[in-house]
């Protein structure tokens, strides 16, 4: 039988609880989460990204220029009235970063982060308003094998967490938008079409297709994106059903990038997906998205940005992606084992204190996590507490020896000086 | 890979929504009072997780199911982030506004804050704000009829299949606000990492509610 945990009974107002939203990151989880930190800050700086460190808030007329919803925001207002929020998106940061303090610098600009965005949590969601993104931006070049390069970055970063079963969808921006372009679609109605290729609905977007009167063919293409989904075989069937300029480079842009990521040894991680029109309002041109066959949701998002710095003043073209972090820490959570944080203990009589403290810095030298037993107790006490916390290891030190107690088994060696 | 999960609603769309997929061959014994929630088909390809109608759009929303069946009641009340494919025609209701039918004035005086009773707060707030009318909504979660005649609304906004029920507690039908129907719903990430199993889903179904 199952032994039930005993729980104290606390009156619930009485435990402080963090807003709604948000959460304490604590013992195993939060070692997976700086350890993920560490590995993607590993991976990026290996490709030559440098690290920038942004505010965690910003003027909110900074993150509206980033196209995430005000709504999603959550703000508050300096001293003075003016009106600031959280950070809702690093990109946007970025962006601000490159058109200012970074314009003179030689392009292209490798740049990641890795740290909290800020946004208002929708309930019943299963989402936290605050979520740890890794993302890189490499801003200066328009070339598909920048786009290529983005994309290999993550699939390096993702695979060297362990992430083996890495699957990305790319995706182009341009290409729906060529063909509503070439139908010269009012905005409402371009939109309209969106929403419905975006739910997938097949009927209701004929339907809407057809009252719209349409021309035919162009009805069909964009009936069609609902089937491009796949290898690059899509990109030759896209390709024969587009007539339009704009879609046709986008789509010569997808092949290109495709066959760069392919020379990046990804063949077998990369699809196409022409039917996703969704992404924040900024893209306009690749889009990105990584999944793991192990979690229904992605834990990748991306695509190119050519006008967003602009916006700050300086023209610059740019493509990046970020890594969710606790959708990967939960994917990677169901792998490793529960690791306890200490490796040795070492326990001591006061006299012992100085052979002790050398003895934990010796231990250290080699690579162990040694704590200092600091409490002033037993040595049966002290392994009862080893125990509780998955300590593999008590070394007890007197005077004039040191025996070495194995938690789990229980088994006492040495004895000796 | 994972056998495909499909939620299914519990109530009056549950048998419709068994015998549709038996029909593309997936078929699955579920027994009259059975408590399983969880029933493999027959062939064992897929599991099947049989929830409360409002709970199915969550299952899929979160993964913990690719694809589900709802009432498209449920879907316009509570937005999901989820893709809906088709319209399986079948579980067809009227979602209406409904008053007392003996009322000798004016039902909807343009001046007034009405009070409704729903189980569609969300719904009626933006029905009643589509026309430009002030609304007080009363959430219910079952036998709405009985709010106009016990004096906790004038009105009610609610889902009937015939309006025998309506009828019977007095009321009748002032506007008809949408018509609903069981769709097919699809969780974003499988419908990208099993593209062509629910790709071929969706289109056994299409065939089969179109015959």
């Amino acid at each position: 039988m199952r032994m039930k945990r005993e729980r104290p009974t606390v009156a619930e107002s009485a435990v402080p609880m963090t807003p709604p939203g948000t959460a304490d990151v604590l013992l195993e989880d939060a070692v997976r989460m700086s350890a993920i930190g560490a590995a993607v800050r590993r991976s990026f700086a290996s490709w030559g990204y440098g690290e920038a460190i942004p505010p965690i808030f910003e003027r909110f007329e900074t993150l509206l220029a980033g196209g995430i919803h005000p709504d999603w925001m959550i703000r508050f207002a300096d001293p003075s009235g003016s009106a600031l929020a959280l950070r809702s998106d690093f990109t946007t940061q970025i962006a601000r970063i490159v058109a200012t303090r970074l314009r003179d610098q030689p392009k292209p600009l490798r740049l990641f982060y890795v740290g909290p965005v800020v946004r208002r949590p929708r309930p019943s969601v299963g989402r936290r308003a605050e979520f740890v993104q890794a993302g890189i931006e490499l801003l200066g070049s328009r070339e598909a094998d920048a786009d290529a390069e983005v994309v290999a970055v993550a699939i390096d970063a993702l695979l060297r967490l362990g992430i083996d079963d890495v699957l990305i969808h790319l995706g182009q921006s341009a290409f729906f938008g060529g063909l509503v372009q070439a139908a010269s679609l009012s905005e409402p109605d371009a939109a309209g079409l969106r929403d419905l290729l975006d739910r997938r609905d097949r009927e209701a977007l004929a339907r809407r297709v057809a009252d719209l009167g349409l021309d035919e063919a162009v009805g069909e293409r964009i009936l069609e994106c609902l089937e491009l989904c796949g290898g690059p075989e899509i990109l030759d069937r896209a390709d024969a059903a587009t007539s339009n300029r704009e879609s046709a480079s986008a789509l010569r842009n997808l092949a290109d990038v495709y066959e760069a990521v392919c020379d990046h040894g990804h063949q077998d991680r990369v699809a196409i997906d022409l039917g996703e029109v969704r992404g924040l309002g900024y893209y306009t041109g690749l889009m990105i998205e990584g999944f793991s066959r192990s979690l229904s949701a992605p834990i990748l998002e991306g695509g190119r940005y050519d006008d967003l710095v602009e916006r700050f003043g300086d023209p610059c073209p740019a493509v990046g992606c970020a890594l969710d972090v606790p959708r990967i820490a939960s994917i990677l959570a169901g792998r490793d084992a529960r690791t306890a944080p200490v490796d040795v203990l070492v326990h001591y009589q006061a006299a012992a204190r100085r052979q002790a403290i050398g003895l934990a810095a010796s231990l250290r030298e080699e690579g162990a996590r040694v704590e200092l037993d600091v409490a002033d107790r037993t040595l049966e006490q002290t392994a009862a507490y080893a125990r509780a916390r998955g300590i593999a290891e008590l070394r007890a030190v007197e005077a004039n020896r040191t025996r070495i107690l194995d938690v789990t088994s229980g088994v006492i060696r040495g004895g000796g000086a | 890979m994972k056998r495909l999960t499909i939620a299914v609603p519990k109530g009056r769309l549950l048998e419709p929504t068994i015998d549709l997929f038996s029909r593309i061959g997936l078929a699955v014994e579920v027994t009259e009072g059975s408590r399983a929630l969880v029933v493999s088909s027959v062939d064992d390809r897929a599991r099947f997780l049989i929830a409360k109608p409002i709970d199915v759009p969550t299952f899929v929303e979160h993964g913990t199911a690719d694809v589900g069946v709802v009432g498209s009641d449920v879907l316009t009340e509570d937005e999901h982030d989820v893709l809906q494919p088709l319209d399986l025609r079948f579980g067809a209701c009227r979602l209406v506004l409904a008053a007392p039918r003996d009322a000798t004035t004016d039902p909807l005086p343009p001046h007034a804050v009405h009070r409704v009773a729903t189980k569609y707060p969300k719904t009626t707030a933006r029905y009643f704000a589509g026309l430009g009318l002030q609304a007080e909504t009363i959430r219910l979660y079952g036998s709405v009829e009985l709010a106009p005649s016990t004096g906790l609304s004038s009105l009610i906004v609610d889902l009937i299949e015939t309006g025998a029920t309506l009828r019977e507690n007095g009321l009748e039908v002032i506007e008809e606000i949408a018509t609903t129907s069981a769709r097919l719903i699809v969780n974003r990430t499988a419908q990208k990492i099993r593209f062509s199993e629910i790709d071929a889903l969706v289109r056994a179904l299409s065939e089969e509610v179109r015959t």
